[in-house]
């Protein structure tokens, strides 16, 4: 549809439906109702209002889409495109800036919503995962200890004055206009009509926010909590609690998030026990959702013993879709493999712990042996994690 | 393999290689090279027959490479440039031009030796085949 809207055909808008010039071989030609080229003969070609063929100027035109319906699905059609107007549109009005300002995308909500309160350690009795958006923002602002100073960067730019003089700027802003020009036009004029359309709908939506967001009281606090956060973030870059953390990519809206291993330790064929350093498992937003070491790391199932390899894992299909639930899976998923994956029996993976013969070998674990008896081992500060595999 | 099926098949017609239409040839060239109404003047003003007078064609002229599509849809205006071109120059010649200028000595060339063969029709610009003809 972009492609159309950018381009510099002639298209044709009758009763809000779009047409656009009929591309022509022998065969087509011979079913149009009169032939192109031929006398000008506008109207439609047959009975219905909106006809699924047009003959303009001695031109063939074909029924392509409804213009009213291409406006109200546009965010969905190209969301990308969507977002950019919008930011485009909602930045005339400058009074504060948006949350989605400081993040424009979905992503983020997702992480801090609902990815990090799975792994964030509550007190007894309280499911993390069951938390409302406000309790959440409080336990991360509380664990990270982020400074009185965000609330208060917030609390200036979210405040109800702030808001409502926005509101006033969005009231006064001009009315998009009527309803889909009729005849034929330059796609240029049809974009530029749609844009007004849009940015009509933007005005409104924004509009309806900010009213929603005054008459509710404690969900503008919440929202103060999530901008404090955004701003913190915006500051750090990171942010960590309880071993489980993300950072932004350099790409826009994109995100690596990963969960700490710990240190945790292993043991081979013969009984020997294999401290194991703590090492970051991360998933990125960027492509499919397959579990990955951050730090410099060596293991069984890692093939070589550098930074950022794909941990193998059987049977696991990384999902391409970024959701909550693929998020966590991959990353217990990932968990997993380096705590029970390798079987001290059957030396799976790409490396054995043990030596079996004295050849050389790309990666070695000897440095990693631990004593039997490592007070660590004993006061159970350390766990085999594949003592039963 | 049931003997009898298989002398019943040796009298179907052979496959043949697809080959794009005439259209799609014509349509490709009209718009690769931009080609409008001043291009169907001048093949008006062609005469049918060349006499070699006052002609001078290289000895030797390869044809220009042509990439065509499978099928051609063309805009109005293209596909009614196309069938003007088609229309005017009906002969089988006209299945293997790759630009402009043999779309032109097309006719003159179908008029001086309408029996020349594919393989040398493809292989050879019609300016180098019509030269040969009106050198004979």
């Amino acid at each position: 549809m972009r492609q159309l809207l950018d381009s510099k055909l002639d298209v044709l808008v009758t009763g809000g439906c779009l047409y656009v010039p009929l591309r022509l071989d022998p065969s087509i030609a011979a079913e149009l109702p009169s032939p192109p080229g031929g006398t000008a003969s506008p109207g439609p070609a047959a009975g219905p209002p909106t006809p699924p063929l047009m003959v303009m100027a001695g031109r063939p035109y074909l029924q392509a889409i409804s213009l009213p319906s291409l406006a109200e699905n546009y965010q969905a059609i190209h969301p990308e495109a969507y977002e950019e107007l919008r930011r485009s549109c909602l930045g005339k009005f400058p009074q504060t800036p948006l949350e989605e300002e400081i993040s424009p995308d979905r992503k983020l909500r997702t992480i801090i919503f609902e990815i990090l309160p799975h792994f964030i350690k509550m007190k007894k009795g309280r499911v993390p995962g069951k938390l409302g958006q406000a309790e959440v923002l409080e336990v991360i602002g509380r664990r990270i200890g982020m400074a009185p100073e965000y609330y208060r960067r917030a609390q200036r730019l979210y405040g109800p004055d702030s808001l409502r003089r926005r509101l006033h700027d969005l009231e006064e802003a001009p009315d998009p206009g009527g309803g889909p020009p009729e005849g034929l036009m330059a796609a240029g004029d049809l974009r530029a009509w749609l844009h007004r359309v849009l940015a009509g709908q933007i005005i409104d939506q924004e509009k309806d926010r900010l009213q929603r967001m005054l008459s509710e009281g404690a969900s503008l606090a919440t929202h103060w909590q999530y901008l404090a956060l955004q701003l913190y973030l915006a500051d750090r870059g990171h942010l960590e609690i309880d071993g489980c953390g993300f950072f932004r990519l350099s790409r826009r809206g994109e995100y690596l998030i990963y969960k700490r291993t710990g240190e945790y330790a292993l043991k081979d064929y013969y009984a020997r026990t294999y401290r194991f350093p703590d090492c970051r498992v991360a998933v990125a937003t960027t492509s499919r959702l397959k579990p990955m070491v951050l730090e410099r790391y060596k293991h069984p199932l890692l093939h070589g013993h550098e930074a950022g390899q794909e941990i193998c894992i059987r049977q696991f299909t990384p999902a391409a879709a970024f959701t909550a639930k693929n998020v966590i899976q991959a990353l217990e998923e990932g968990l997993s493999a380096l705590y029970h994956g390798y079987n001290s029996r059957r030396r799976n993976g790409y490396h054995s712990l043990d030596r079996i013969t004295e050849h050389h070998r790309s990666v070695d674990f000897a440095d990693y042996v631990i004593p039997p008896d490592d007070p660590r081992i004993i006061s159970g500060e350390l766990e085999v994690t594949n003592a039963y595999t | 393999m049931d003997i009898e099926r298989f002398k019943q098949g040796r009298g179907q017609p052979q496959k043949r290689p697809w080959r794009p239409s005439r259209f799609t040839r014509i349509s490709s060239i009209v718009e690769a090279y931009g080609l409008g109404e001043t291009f169907l003047r001048t093949l008006d003003a062609l005469p049918e027959s060349l006499t070699g007078a006052g002609l001078r064609f290289k000895t030797m002229q390869f044809k220009a490479p042509l990439e065509l599509p499978l099928f051609a849809l063309a805009t109005a205006e293209v596909y009614d440039l196309a069938t003007r071109i088609i229309r005017k120059i009906d002969n089988p010649y006209l299945d293997y031009v790759q630009d402009p200028e043999e779309i032109l000595l097309c006719r003159p060339l179908f008029h001086r030796n309408p029996h020349l063969g594919p393989e040398a029709l493809n292989r050879f610009h019609f300016a180098t085949l019509l030269g040969r003809e009106l050198n004979r």
